[in-house]
């Protein structure tokens, strides 16, 4: 019995003291081990919770609304405002210089620069650089001009040492004009100051009705007269073309019937009231048309401006018998 | 004993030494006319009296050899390019309206026509439309033909009198 109570005592010992050590595992009863674990980091957590964070440090060092009020009181913000709005002057001013560069002339600019150009890239056909006489033609122009009431219009005269063209006004500024001449025409015909200004001034009407200016100008050049072509390409094809149409209407098409009649009227109208100067336009007509009909070298000049012989008709209307 | 100054000298080194006096003679003789004729041109320029610094009005324009459009060109300038006009005496007046004037361009001395020129810079066609003007690309023959241009033209105004 004895031995019996020993042996139950022993293991009921036993089982007590493998309960104390197998408690770490029962759900009941804390684990003392994964306790201090967890002491271990809840502590550092809270720790780690006390110590700032680099934003809250920055913050607790620069305090952006004090620093903002102290620009304020002191003006700098707008200073700076001012400051940025200068350089932004400074940068739009620089960029509207540079696409100024850019800047297509207007209307006016355009047909003075052109028909030079024209005149220049014809040299050769036309011959104009040669030793050209003086024969004073810039007065008697200029005062004939002012005879007629035409103030204050400035021209050129460029005499040319070619039959190809034999007299043509070409476009320029609205107060200016650009007179082609042939030398060898005026000689064939020797034509008096006062007929080589008649001419001119047949010229000077053409211009002023517009006929060459109506022809040459397109609905390209409309778009961009008096434009920029800052960061756009300029499509140069447009001069090319344009100088393809100075050379067929000059050398080619030149006027119609009907713009040939409206200028003659207009002379008729301009020089009824001077008898003798009036006289003169017929005889100048009758000298061209006898040239016309006469001479090879100026055949084509019919087709330019149709024709002196028309023209005569217009104006001197011969009686039905 | 022989005495100071009166050693004897030879015929012979006599007649070596005239044609060397002569030589020297001669080369101070071709200096001094050279000098003068330099003083003389030297003297010529300075005789011209500076009117004032112009700039040309045209697109384009020439430097003349003589005062005559038909002359030969010394150079090819463009708008608003300064020139420095000079006149020969105090006395002469130029004609800016319708005569030449003495002028220097660079290392060019020679003649432009009066009415080419402004006192003051202008507003010149290829400044103002720079990159439309570039767009061209005109040729050295064109910018001297363009010059030339202005030269060739019968210019003229009708005026209220």
């Amino acid at each position: 019995m004895s031995l019996f109570k020993w042996a139950i005592l022993i293991i009921i010992f036993s089982k007590a003291s493998f309960a104390q050590i197998g408690n770490l595992n029962s759900p009941g009863e804390p684990n003392l081990d994964i306790v201090a674990k967890e002491k271990n980091d809840q502590q550092k957590q809270e720790k780690k919770d006390l110590t700032p964070t680099t934003a809250e440090k920055e913050s607790s060092i620069i305090d952006f609304q004090n620093i903002k009020n102290v620009l304020k009181n002191d003006r700098l913000e707008d200073q700076g405002k001012k400051i940025e709005k200068a350089v932004d002057k400074v940068a739009r001013k620089r960029i509207s210089s540079i696409s100024k560069k850019y800047d297509i002339p207007s209307e006016d600019e355009f047909w003075s620069f052109f028909s030079e150009y024209w005149l220049v890239k014809n040299v050769s056909v036309l011959k104009w650089d040669f030793a050209r006489p003086d024969y004073g033609l810039d007065d008697s122009f200029a005062s004939f001009l002012q005879d007629r009431g035409l103030l204050e219009k400035k021209f050129k005269i460029l005499l040319i040492d070619s039959p190809v063209i034999t007299h043509f006004s070409l476009p320029t500024s609205s107060d200016e004009f650009i007179f082609i001449l042939s030398l060898p025409f005026i000689r064939t015909l020797d034509l008096s100051k006062l007929e080589i200004s008649m001419l001119l001034f047949e010229d000077l009407q053409r211009d002023n009705m517009g006929y060459f200016k109506s022809y040459l100008t397109t609905k390209e050049l409309k778009k961009i007269w008096g434009t920029n072509f800052y960061q756009k390409k300029l499509d140069t094809k447009i001069f090319q073309n344009l100088l393809k149409k100075y050379d067929d209407f000059i050398f080619g098409k030149g006027f119609s019937f009907q713009q040939q009649y409206e200028v003659t009227k207009k002379m008729d109208q301009l020089m009824r009231s001077d008898l003798n100067l009036w006289n003169t336009y017929i005889n100048l007509l009758k000298k061209i048309d006898n040239l016309v009909k006469t001479n090879l070298l100026y055949s084509k000049y019919a087709q330019m401006y149709p024709s002196p012989e028309l023209q005569l008709n217009w104006l001197v209307p011969k009686k039905n018998k | 004993m022989p005495c100071l100054g009166n050693d004897p000298v030879s015929v012979e080194g006599l007649a070596v030494s005239m044609p060397r006096v002569r030589y020297i003679f001669l080369i101070f003789l071709v200096l001094s006319f050279k000098t003068s004729i330099l003083f003389a041109a030297s003297k010529d320029n300075s005789k011209k009296i500076l009117v004032g610094v112009y700039y040309l009005k045209n697109i384009f324009g020439h430097v003349h050899q003589n005062p005559s459009r038909l002359s030969a060109s010394l150079t090819t300038i463009s708008c608003n390019h300064p020139v420095k006009v000079y006149k020969k005496s105090e006395k002469e007046e130029l004609d800016f309206e319708d005569g030449w004037v003495d002028a220097i361009v660079g290392p060019y001395e020679g003649f432009i026509e009066g009415r080419f020129l402004s006192a003051k810079q202008v507003q010149c066609f290829q400044d103002r439309y720079m990159k439309f003007f570039d767009s061209f690309s005109l040729e050295l023959s064109e910018l001297y033909h363009w010059g030339k241009l202005y030269d060739q033209y019968i210019d003229g105004k009708s005026k209220v009198r």
